[in-house]
C-alpha cells in the first residue's frame, strides 16, 4: 500500500486521540475517524476528565505509570501554553481524602503529579469525617473543548470525520487498509468482546465559580471536581447498568453527599445531570489482530476497555496504539507487482 | 452611649460589627452609627481582589502578625459553613514565585499547607527561579462589604453619607490559582499578579507611592497586561470586564491607638484603626478585634469614673 487508508472507529478521546497519534508517527497515511456519536455525544463528553488514573487488574502497574506519565506530560505542555483555553486543560489543585488509612499511603502516581503531600492536620479539619489525606495539583480536560480541539487538529492534518454507524468491521473492506477500534462498549458487538461491559456513571453540573479546589474521596464515589464553565458533582458505580437518562434520586443524593463535603455547594445552582456508561474490561485492550473471513483479510489494532481512566492515560496508550498500527502497516505492505519482460 | 465609626470600607465595618458583637449587651442601648463619604460598591475595599496573604517582609509592629493570625482563623473558621459564600469567601491555592531563593515567611504556618515549589513547577514560570505554594483564603471585598452592611443594619446600626491602585479585572475560568510575584527590591504589588476572584480574575501589578489620581492610566493599564500575559500565556483568550483605580491607604505602619478630642464638658474618646495599605482585608478582624478591646477599656474607665463615691 502506498498510502495505508487507516479508519479510526470511534470518536471519544480514545478514537481521536489515537488518530492524532498515527498522523503524527506516519506521515502521508490518510485517516478517517468513523463513528456514529461525536462530541458532545461521546462517553468521553460525560466525564470531568481529571488526571488520576485508575487501576485495572489486568494491566500492569508500570504501564499504567508510563502511560500516565506520558498523558500529563503532554498535557502539562499545553497547560502551560497559551493554547491552554482552546484545548480545555488547566491545572487545579485540591485534596483526596479518605475515612480511614488506606493501605497504600502514597499511590503510584504520587510523583508524576504536582506537588503530592500528605494533608496537615489542619486541612484535614475541613473533612470532619475523614482521618487521612492526600494533597496534590494535577490537570483537568474540559472533555468537550478537548475533544473539539483534537478533531481539529485531526482535520488540520488532512483527516476525516464520518458519523456512521457500523454493524460490522467488515463493512470498511475494502476501502480502507487497517481498522482502529476504538469503541469502547460498542466492541461487545463489533469485536464480540464479552469481556467489556458499563459501569453506569451519573453526574452533575453546578454552578459555583467560587470553588477553585478538587476534592474526591478515596473510595471514588463521591467528587467534586471544579471546571472553566461548571462544576462537576459525582458520582455512581452502577455495574451493568445500561440506563442512559439520569434518576432524580441519584441526583438529589450526589447532591447531598458531596454538600457534606463542601457545604458551600448549598447554594450552587444544578444546571445539568448527565449519565456515562465507563466501559470497563479487566484490562485495556491494546493489540493487534487479522481478521479472516473467507480469503479476505483485514488488519486490526484494538486500542478499549479504559474504564473509569481513560482521559488520564489517554495520549500513553495512543501513542502505543500508533506503534502498533505502524508495525501493522510495515508487515501488510502489499508487493510491489512483478514486473513483465 | 453614642459611638461613631467613620469610614465604610472593610476596617470600619468590620470594627463597627466587632464592637456591636461583644458590647450591645452590655451597653443597652448601644446607639452606633457609621459615616463615611462612601459606600460600597465605591469603596477602597470595593476594588481589592480579596487574597488574604500578609506581606513578604515581617512587619514593624510585631501585634500585626497577631491580627494576622486572628483574621485567618477567623475567616477559616467560616468557610466551611454554609454562610461562607454570602460573605464572598472561598478557600484559595497558588503560587508566590521569586527570583532567587527567599526565607520562608513569618507567615507560613498561618496558611495551609506551605511548602516550596518544586522544579517541575517552577518550569511553568520561566522569569522565576523560586516559589511557595500554599492554600489560603479569599474575601471578596464588595461581596463582604454588602454583607457586613446587612449583619449592621439587622442591628439597627444606621449609615450616613457625610464626604488606587489599578487594577484590570477578566474573564478567565479556567485560572484557578492565584499567581503572585515579588521582587523584593521594587516592594509588594509593584509586580504581576494574578488573583482568581468568584466571577472574574483580577490582574494587578502597579502601587505608586503619592499618586492621587483616579483616573485610568493607559501606561499602567499596559505595564500590568504585559507583565501578566507573561506569567500566563493562556491570558490571550480572558476577556477584558472592568478596570478599576483604588488608592491602597499606605502608612509605614498601622495606627490603631486611642485618642481624645478634647473639647466641651466631656473629651471624646477616638479609636484610631487605619492605614492598613494593601493588606486590609487581610488583617482586618485581628485589628476589629483589637480596636473591641480598646472600646472595652473605655466602657471600664466609665464604669470606674462613675462609681459613686462612698459616704461614710
Amino acid at each position: 500500500m502506498d498510502t495505508a487508508r487507516i479508519a479510526v472507529v470511534g470518536a471519544g478521546v480514545i478514537g481521536l486521540s489515537t488518530a492524532v497519534c498515527i498522523s503524527k508517527l506516519v506521515p502521508g497515511c490518510s485517516i478517517t475517524v468513523i463513528s456514529d456519536k461525536f462530541t458532545p455525544d461521546t462517553t468521553s463528553d460525560v466525564a470531568a476528565g481529571m488526571l488520576i488514573p485508575h487501576i485495572y487488574p489486568d494491566t500492569p502497574i508500570h504501564t499504567l505509570k508510563r502511560w500516565f506519565q506520558d498523558t500529563f506530560d503532554h498535557l502539562y505542555a499545553i497547560a502551560c501554553s497559551a493554547e491552554a483555553a482552546d484545548a480545555g486543560v488547566h491545572l487545579v489543585s485540591g485534596w483526596q481524602i479518605f475515612r480511614s488509612i488506606p493501605a497504600e499511603e502514597v499511590p503510584f502516581w504520587a510523583d508524576v503529579v504536582l506537588g503530592f503531600r500528605k494533608m496537615t492536620e489542619a486541612e484535614l479539619k475541613k473533612f470532619p469525617q475523614h482521618v487521612f489525606g492526600q494533597a496534590f495539583t494535577t490537570l483537568k480536560c474540559e472533555t468537550s473543548v478537548y475533544l473539539s480541539w483534537l478533531e481539529k487538529r485531526i482535520k488540520e492534518s488532512g483527516g476525516l470525520l464520518l458519523t456512521r454507524r457500523l454493524e460490522n468491521l467488515w463493512e470498511l473492506q475494502p476501502s480502507f487498509d487497517i481498522v482502529v477500534n476504538c469503541t469502547g462498549l460498542g466492541s461487545r458487538q463489533l469485536a464480540g468482546d464479552s469481556t467489556i461491559s458499563p459501569v453506569r456513571g451519573q453526574v452533575l453540573q453546578v454552578q459555583a465559580p467560587w470553588v477553585k479546589h478538587f476534592i474526591r474521596d478515596g473510595s471514588g464515589l463521591t467528587y467534586i471536581y471544579p471546571g472553566a464553565f461548571h462544576v462537576t458533582l459525582g458520582g455512581t458505580r452502577q455495574k451493568g447498568d445500561w440506563n442512559l437518562s439520569p434518576d432524580a434520586q441519584i441526583s438529589r443524593d450526589i447532591f447531598s453527599r458531596c454538600c457534606v463535603l463542601e457545604p458551600s455547594l448549598h447554594r450552587a445552582c444544578i444546571t445539568k445531570e448527565k449519565v456515562g456508561l465507563r466501559p470497563v474490561r479487566p484490562g485495556v485492550r491494546l493489540q493487534k489482530e487479522l481478521l479472516a473471513h473467507g480469503g479476505q483479510r483485514l488488519p486490526v489494532v484494538h486500542h478499549y476497555g479504559h474504564g473509569s481512566g481513560g482521559i488520564s492515560v489517554h495520549w500513553g496508550s495512543a501513542m502505543e496504539a500508533a506503534r502498533l498500527v505502524s508495525e501493522c502497516i510495515q508487515t501488510h505492505r502489499t508487493p510491489s507487482p512483478t514486473s513483465k519482460l | 452611649m453614642r459611638v461613631v465609626v467613620i469610614g465604610a470600607g472593610v476596617i470600619g465595618l468590620s470594627t463597627a460589627l466587632c464592637i456591636h458583637q461583644r458590647y450591645h449587651s452590655d451597653l443597652q442601648p448601644l446607639d452606633m452609627k457609621v459615616y463615611a463619604d462612601r459606600f460600597t460598591p465605591h469603596t477602597t475595599t470595593d476594588v481589592a481582589a480579596g487574597l488574604i496573604q500578609p506581606y513578604i517582609s515581617p512587619p514593624e509592629d510585631p501585634r500585626e502578625m497577631d491580627w494576622n493570625q486572628q483574621t485567618f482563623d477567623y475567616l477559616l473558621s467560616q468557610v466551611h459553613s454554609p454562610t461562607a459564600d454570602k460573605m464572598g469567601l472561598a478557600l484559595i491555592s497558588g503560587y508566590n514565585l521569586f527570583r532567587e531563593a527567599v526565607p520562608d515567611p513569618v507567615w507560613k504556618d498561618i496558611v495551609l499547607g506551605f511548602r516550596k515549589l518544586t522544579p517541575r513547577e517552577l518550569d511553568m514560570f520561566p522569569d522565576y527561579g523560586y516559589g511557595w505554594f500554599n492554600t489560603s483564603l479569599i474575601l471578596d471585598g464588595r461581596t463582604y462589604l454588602k454583607w457586613l452592611t446587612e449583619r449592621l443594619t439587622e442591628r439597627g446600626v444606621q449609615f450616613f453619607l457625610r464626604k488606587v491602585a489599578s487594577l484590570e479585572e477578566v474573564e478567565a475560568p479556567w485560572m484557578k490559582h492565584f499567581i503572585i510575584t515579588h521582587d523584593p527590591e521594587r516592594g509588594i504589588y509593584k509586580t504581576p499578579y494574578i488573583i482568581p476572584g468568584s466571577q472574574t480574575v483580577t490582574l494587578g501589578g502597579t502601587f505608586q507611592l503619592g499618586n492621587w489620581t483616579e483616573l485610568i492610566d493607559t501606561q499602567d493599564h499596559d505595564t500590568i497586561w504585559e507583565g501578566c500575559y507573561r506569567l500566563e500565556p493562556t491570558l490571550k483568550n480572558a476577556r477584558l470586564v472592568g478596570v478599576r483605580a483604588g488608592f491602597r491607604p499606605a502608612r509605614p505602619r498601622i495606627r490603631l491607638e486611642r485618642d481624645r478630642l478634647p473639647g466641651g464638658p466631656a473629651d471624646t474618646e477616638v479609636i484610631h484603626n487605619y492605614g492598613h495599605g494593601g493588606q486590609g482585608i487581610t488583617i482586618h478582624w485581628g485589628c476589629a478585634l483589637e480596636a473591641a478591646k480598646l472600646f472595652g477599656k473605655i466602657l471600664e474607665e466609665r464604669k470606674l469614673s462613675r462609681t459613686p463615691a462612698s459616704h461614710l
